[in-house]
């Protein structure tokens, strides 16, 4: 597949309202340039949402280096999403409290949800602590509107 | 499309059932204003309180944390939270996140505010 945009780099601000904004704008675009299906393009926009809100809201708490980039790209027939933040040392995937998603009403703690939706999503994430920033990449095969 | 965190909200009344109707996303720069708009009309109904998500293209756990807290506010003075119209993209989120087990999703507006 020839894409008309194969990468994307977005440098995100640490504010919540304009981060999310440039995110979900440039995963769309990068989507609709590559022919991603409209659920690929909204479980790549959720996901990375998820990540990016924990890392603006909690990652950077007590960093005064705040950068945070998303790159999207595609590699032969997938499409790779990777965030890199110099945020505190955190691999959500394996620190992150796993929520019980049984639980009634009344026994459902508030919160924890974000990262199991992206682990759901993204079954195999890989996470990397290198050069002072948390990278992590999901990767999903490339799904098109059929 | 994406046009990020952006949140309107109208109401409607029906009864003693409030209907809520955001339009655009919740996300998390979005929940906070969603949850004080929520919290401030469980305190002045008294009924069920439908959310019509028609006009929802977007939601991410702070959305859904806002709706459970809403829903425990809710249960605890006897009431419920019915919740509509999803678009299948979201009605996975709520489905994967076991949001639908707790929470009841019907169809159309008007199931809603008949279940609530």
């Amino acid at each position: 597949m020839k894409a008309s945009l194969p990468r994307l780099s977005l440098d995100l601000e640490p504010e919540l309202s304009s981060a999310l904004k440039e995110l979900a704008e440039g995963v769309a675009r990068f989507g609709e340039a590559n022919g991603l299906s409209k659920v690929q393009i909204h479980n790549l926009s959720l996901a990375l949402d998820e990540l990016a809100t924990n890392t603006i809201s909690y990652g950077f708490a007590e960093v005064d280096r705040q950068e945070l980039r998303v790159e999207l790209r595609i590699e032969e027939d997938e499409v790779v999403a990777q965030l890199d933040d110099t945020g505190i040392p955190f691999n959500p995937f394996e620190e992150a409290a796993a929520p019980d998603i049984h639980a009634a009403l009344e026994d459902r703690p508030i919160g924890g949800l974000g990262v199991f939706l992206t682990k759901t999503l993204f079954p195999d994430p890989d996470y990397q602590r290198t050069d002072g920033f948390n990278r992590i990449s999901l990767r999903a095969p490339v799904k098109g509107d059929s | 499309m994406a046009n990020g965190s952006v949140l309107d909200l109208s109401t409607e009344t029906d009864g003693d059932t409030t209907v809520v109707i955001p339009t655009g996303r919740i996300d998390g720069s979005t929940a906070s204003p969603f949850q004080e708009a929520l919290l401030k009309l469980i305190e002045d109904g008294k009924g069920s309180l439908v959310v019509d998500f028609e006009n929802i293209e977007y939601i991410s756990s702070a959305g859904l944390r806002v709706l459970l807290m809403a829903a425990k506010q809710l249960q605890a003075g006897g009431r419920k939270i019915v919740l509509c119209a999803m678009r299948d993209h979201i009605a996975e989120v709520f489905k994967i996140s076991g949001f639908s087990e707790i929470l009841a999703i019907h169809p159309t507006r008007q199931d809603a505010i008949n279940a609530g």
